[in-house]
């Protein structure tokens, strides 16, 4: 193809005139571009040049055609010749078109831009758009326009067009040679022919016929090369035939390797003029990301850290042994099990076999076989069996192991520890300025005002638990002093529920520690002194029990029961007695059923010892006269202490007034009776330091400080209202605080005012306050209200004025002498009573003054407490010493002082009118023969008992057999649609009540029984009569004659008749109630209402 | 309902406390009153923080000085002594301006809990 494209025209040239060729049109391109653009102005075409066009294109051509030549052909020698060197002439031909401008205007500088707008292109061509229907303007038209443009000379040694090249050479070469062929051929032809012309004959005279054909068609070349090889005789055909064009690879082959030899500049067009422009400066540039997350990790390994993780690798090894040599024992058993299981099964088929043997062997042994088959198969059925049984005790084992792992973190103990932390650090911060006041405060003021004092209340401790019940006791943890526990329950009778016991601590006033809850309410509570966990409680049932609190365990570790001689009445204290030699832990408790007992805690129960019984202290003669009378008479007892110096001396108060020094040593008989207060005395407490003083705090209103060895009170401090609890402080001895029920506690400290109270404030405003305890390290008063509450109270500094310490030397004494001191004065001058009122030295003076509260005012309607059984006993053997007089001076009904007692027994309330102007205020009076020796005298009305005639008597009998035991007395007023209107008298212990044929039975089958009547009245109430028994009762009688064989009518299955559940019990009994109630009607109401108010000693007050 | 359950809901229910969190040992939320992505961020943070303050009560523990001499030949009474001998972390209390967090790292677990002392 190269040849061909080449053409003849071609002929004769150099690859580098060719080149030049290509070069030349492009000049003169660029001239007639030139003259265009000069039509319109545009005069960068050099002077010379328009001179010389106009001189014509000859002269032009003239010039040009000595590099070119190319067009001009074969004429431009001769125009060389022709026109020869002519000087130049200046004429300046302007087109005709152009403006003719001045010559200043010539000379005027035009500024001339280029810009990239192709001032030529068109600017309006208009397209068809078929998508919107119709001609647009089109806005981008080719603004390209060119000036100059001119490729290179070289080209790349391996492209297409060099190839093309290459061949061209090639094949000029190749023609040459064949043209130097012919014409040597020529040359030899002529020789030839000149020869033949001579005559000489010639070789080959053919092939002269052909180079006419050859020089003229292109083809020639083609035809001739595969021509050349033919033609031996010629040596460069023979050179040549290398490089003919039908074989392609042998040039392409040394174009490469000549690639390798001579490597061109630039493969690329490579412009030899300067065309590089400026190079623009490099920028650099970058973008800032948001920095990628970044994230501390590092360690700090200690010694330590390494040491533990040692020793816990270590100790994880040792566990991982351990499991693995139990899992091996195991599996040895199992395998031993196995094997013995095998050997059996085995043994018993060979035996078979050995059996059937005799007869045919063969058939023998098979039988043995089949049997041992049988054997080991029965055999191993077992063992799957056992591990089937197995494994799932296995898993659960290790369920159950998980289980214990997971518990023991989130619920273990040094969980439980960090959470307790937590919350009370919650509380910390939640009463942060409770806490600092605690701390830091003190009341400055107290610095100007002297002798007075101001409680500053904190934290109040409240759970609802604890609700609607009355806060019975407060007791300190001797050990930790910021811990302490509440006893919960009620002293309203008909209002009894479950007892709670709540420790709390000072750190967290939210909630408690430690919460317990009791069968029956709680009436008091100790903490140990030594054993700080030990808590002995006293319940209304009268039971004692012992908790330890560590247990957490809502399970007392001792509980008193009826066999171990437990109370019967609520016990009011307890009090823990310090270790003795044998290591025994003892505490003793006061009950109002008299007794004071000690409690031993031996290794499985409660040992108990009667210390005292509290008979109560009545005209010595008209015991001796009747010894019956003492009988089952014995004093309540409230309240008692321990001197704190004489272990064995201890004083207990009671519900009748009195107060009693007894001693551990001497249980018949009281040391000394102090009689003072005219109601119950719910408090006594000795005097921390002064080993002979105690105070007492009781109902009628007073706080009363003793000096033991003076039945009469030293001072006595009215309080105008009942009086719920008395503490000395701890840090003094001159300090003391009483709190009452309208809700005021009163703080004294004697050694600056023995007149009027440091501090007298109101902490609640509507409940009654009943309990005080003072920490017993910190200025904290912690107090008690009847709504479950417990607050605590920062005592002033003018409070602690007066403090001792053992460790300061001298103040013990010196605070000792001062209370004597005062003591003294009280004694000489102003007289024992002087803070009292008149009324309690009357009283006082009156002796038996617990008479005076029983009877009702003059004429009117008098509210006497009527209480069941036993109360009416005591009452009767109590009002039997009592003065006409005291009981007409009373100024109305009081009821206060049976606030405990009342609430204890159910006792059933009800007005009597008074009969005449006389003191025949209770019914309950004067009974038996004491009070008849004494009383009837004054007050016959209300003592007398007429029995009725035997014949009445056999008749009621008759009707029911109750009155076998119960004497019916004479009709009393005209209460009859009540309770009954008969006097009734026990034919067992000459009680004397008021009442109808149930208020008889009620006599025997009620908790407070008649202690006289024996079993066998009991059976025979339980067999005849349909009465109910409380329950502890007829277990009793049921028991009783389960045990003598006695037939129980009641029963009828033979066996225990089934008894009523509690719930159910609980109704009959409200019912019950609800019928007296209804009965009792509106005078039982006043009373219950004055009972509530709670001790009002109206009589005593307010003389 | 265990104790600890029980101290701890009395905790959730507290006055002002925000939110409490028991981690496991591997920093993961068990036990939480908080929404997830909280506890979780709690969680993380915490624990790192424990592990962080554990070392340095660790390091700082200069009774016995070198836990080499310390170490006994295996039988669990020294052993215990070792280990009574050295200090630990029993707790930690982060002060705000806004919240108090109190951390308790005990047994492998730790409690968190989240408190706003002023309000409520």
């Amino acid at each position: 193809m190269a040849p061909k494209k080449a053409g003849p025209g071609a002929k004769g040239k150099t690859p580098k005139a060719r080149g030049g060729k290509v070069a030349s049109p492009a000049g003169s391109g660029t001239v007639g571009g030139g003259s265009s653009v000069g039509g319109s102005g545009a005069g960068d075409l050099s002077e010379d040049r328009l001179r010389s066009a106009r001189s014509g294109g000859v002269g032009w051509d003239r010039r040009e055609s000595g590099e070119g030549g190319s067009s001009g052909g074969p004429s431009s020698p001769l125009s060389d010749r022709d026109i020869g060197w002519a000087p130049p002439e200046r004429e300046i031909i302007a087109p005709k078109e152009q403006l003719h401008l001045t010559p200043d205007e010539l000379c005027e500088e035009i500024t001339k831009t280029l810009t990239a707008n192709n001032p030529n292109a068109p600017r309006n061509v208009v397209r068809y758009l078929h998508n919107e229907k119709g001609y647009k303007l089109d806005q981008f038209v080719d603004q390209l326009g060119m000036h100059f443009a001119m490729d290179g000379w070289l080209m790349n040694k391996g492209s297409e067009e060099a190839k093309r090249q290459l061949e061209f050479e090639r094949i000029e070469e190749e023609k040459k040679a064949i043209k130097a062929i012919e014409e040597r051929k020529k040359k030899e032809e002529e020789e030839r022919v000149k020869l033949l012309a001579l005559g000489i004959p010639t070789p080959g005279a053919e092939g002269s016929e052909q180079p006419p054909g050859t020089s003229a068609s292109p083809e020639g070349i083609g035809t001739s090369a595969p021509e050349s090889p033919a033609s031996p005789s010629s040596p460069i055909t023979l050179t040549l035939s290398p490089r003919l064009p039908g074989e392609t690879e042998p040039p392409k082959r040394r174009g490469s390797m000549e690639d390798d030899f001579k490597t061109l500049r630039n493969e690329f067009n490579f412009s030899e003029r300067a065309a590089q422009t400026v190079n623009n400066s490099l920028r650099d540039r970058g973008i800032e990301t948001e920095p990628p997350h970044l994230a501390d990790e590092n360690a700090l390994a200690t010694q330590w850290v390494i040491f533990d993780s040692y020793m816990e690798d270590q100790e994880s090894q040792r566990a991982q042994r351990e499991v693995q040599k139990k899992r091996e024992l195991g599996k040895l058993a199992a395998a031993a099990a196995v094997e013995a299981g095998v050997a059996g099964e085995g043994g018993g088929g060979g035996g078979g076999g050995g059996g059937s043997g005799g007869p045919g062997g063969a058939a023998g042994s098979a039988a043995g076989a089949a049997a041992a088959g049988v054997g080991a198969a029965a055999a191993g059925k077992p063992d799957e069996h056992n591990r089937i049984a197995a494994s799932p005790a296995g898993r659960e084992e290790v369920s159950s192991g998980r289980r214990d792992e997971r518990d023991s973190c989130v619920h273990g103990k040094t969980m439980y520890k960090a959470v307790r932390v937590v919350e009370r650090m919650l509380n910390q911060n939640t009463y942060e300025e409770i806490a600092e006041d605690y701390k830091y405060w003190e009341d400055a003021s107290d610095a100007f005002r002297e002798g007075e004092g101001t409680l500053l209340p904190l934290w109040k401790f409240y759970h609802e638990r604890g609700s609607r019940k009355c806060v019975t006791s407060i007791c300190w943890n001797p050990e930790y002093v910021d811990l302490f526990a509440v006893g919960y329950g009620s002293f309203s009778f008909t209002r009894q529920t479950l007892g709670v016991i709540c420790c709390f601590t000072l750190k967290n006033p939210s909630y408690p520690e430690y919460v317990f809850t009791t069968d029956s309410g709680v009436m008091s509570l100790d903490f140990h002194p030594q054993h700080c966990s030990l808590l002995a409680v006293g319940l209304y049932d009268g039971s004692v029990v012992v908790y330890d609190v560590r247990n957490k365990l809502n399970r007392p570790i001792f509980k008193s029961t009826v066999k171990t001689g437990k109370h019967t009445d609520p016990v009011w204290q307890v009090r823990w007695q310090e270790e003795d030699l044998t290591k025994a832990l003892s505490f003793f408790s006061v009950s109002s059923d008299g007794r004071v007992s000690l409690w031993t805690m031996s290794k499985s129960e409660l040992q108990h010892q009667d210390v005292m019984e509290l008979k109560l202290t009545t005209d010595w003669k008209a015991l001796e006269a009747d010894d019956d009378a003492t009988l089952g008479s014995l004093a309540g007892g409230c309240c008692f202490d321990f001197n704190r110096t004489t272990d064995h001396l201890f004083i207990v108060g009671t519900e009748e007034g009195t107060i009693h020094k007894c001693s551990k040593a001497y249980n018949s008989q009281y040391l000394e009776t102090y009689k003072g207060h005219s109601m119950a005395v719910h408090s006594v407490a000795w005097n921390y330091w002064h080993p002979r003083v105690f105070l007492s705090a009781s109902s009628d209103w007073t706080v009363k400080l003793w000096e033991h060895t003076n039945p009469n009170p030293v001072l006595s401090f009215d309080l105008s209202n009942a009086v719920g609890d008395v503490a000395w402080a701890p840090y003094s001895v001159t300090t003391f605080a009483a709190v009452t029920n309208d809700g005021k506690v009163h703080v004294f400290d004697l050694a600056e005012n023995k007149h009027e109270p440091m501090c007298e404030q109101k902490i609640v405003r509507k409940a009654k306050l009943l309990k005080l305890a003072f920490n017993p390290k910190h200025p904290i008063l912690l107090v008690g209200d009847d709504r479950g509450g417990v607050t605590s109270l920062k005592l002033s500094p003018n409070l602690r004025k007066n403090v001792v310490h053992n460790a300061v030397q001298g103040s013990v004494q010196k605070g000792i002498e001062r209370l004597n001191h005062i003591m003294e004065v009280a004694l000489k001058g102003e007289g024992p009573l002087s803070y009292g009122q008149d009324g309690h030295a009357a009283e006082a003076a009156a002796g038996e003054a617990g008479a005076g509260r029983v009877d009702g005012s003059d004429g009117v309607l008098a509210a006497v407490l009527e209480t069941h059984a036993r109360l009416g006993c005591w009452q009767g053997e109590d009002c039997g010493g009592a003065s006409e007089d005291d009981i007409e001076g009373a100024e109305g009904p009081s009821t206060g002082r049976h606030r405990r007692r009342g609430q204890g027994l159910r006792i059933s309330e009800y007005a009597v009118r008074r009969k005449g102007g006389g003191g025949c205020g209770t019914m309950t009076g004067g009974a038996g023969p004491s009070g008849e020796g004494t009383g009837g005298a004054r007050g016959t009305a209300g003592r007398g008992f007429v029995p009725q005639s035997d014949r009445e008597m056999a008749r009621l009998r008759r009707g029911n057999s109750i009155w076998n035991f119960v004497t019916a007395g004479e009709l009393v007023g005209d209460q009859s649609k009540m309770h009954g209107d008969r006097k009734l008298r026990c034919n067992f212990c000459n009680h004397v009540w008021q009442g109808n044929e149930t208020k008889a039975a009620r006599h025997f089958t009620q908790p407070k029984y008649c202690k006289i009547a024996g079993m066998r009245v009991l059976v025979d109430i339980w067999n005849n009569t349909g009465y109910m028994f409380v329950d502890k009762t007829a277990q009793r009688v049921q028991r009783w004659m389960a045990d003598e064989g006695i037939r129980d009518t009641r029963s009828t299955t033979g066996g225990q008749r089934p008894r009523a559940d509690e719930a159910e019990r609980d109704e009959m009994q409200d019912f019950l109630d609800a019928q007296e109630g209804a009965r009792a009607g509106s005078a039982r109401q006043a009373c219950e209402t004055r009972q509530l108010d709670a001790a009002s000693p109206i009589c005593l007050g307010r003389r | 309902m265990s104790e600890v359950e029980e101290t701890f809901k009395r905790i959730s229910s507290h006055k002002g406390v925000l939110g409490s969190i028991i981690v496991n040992g591997d920093g993961i939320p068990i036990r939480t009153t908080l929404d997830n992505t909280t506890s979780v961020q709690y969680a993380a943070l915490m624990s790192t923080l424990v592990s962080k303050a554990r070392t340095i009560v660790k390091g700082f523990n200069k009774h016995d000085q070198n836990p080499a001499t310390a170490r006994v030949k295996g039988d669990g009474a020294s052993s215990k002594k070792a280990a009574a001998a050295q200090n630990d972390l029993t707790f930690l209390r982060i002060r705000s301006k806004k919240h108090e967090i109190m951390v308790a790292p005990d047994g492998g677990f730790i409690l968190i809990v989240i408190q706003n002392p002023s309000g409520d």
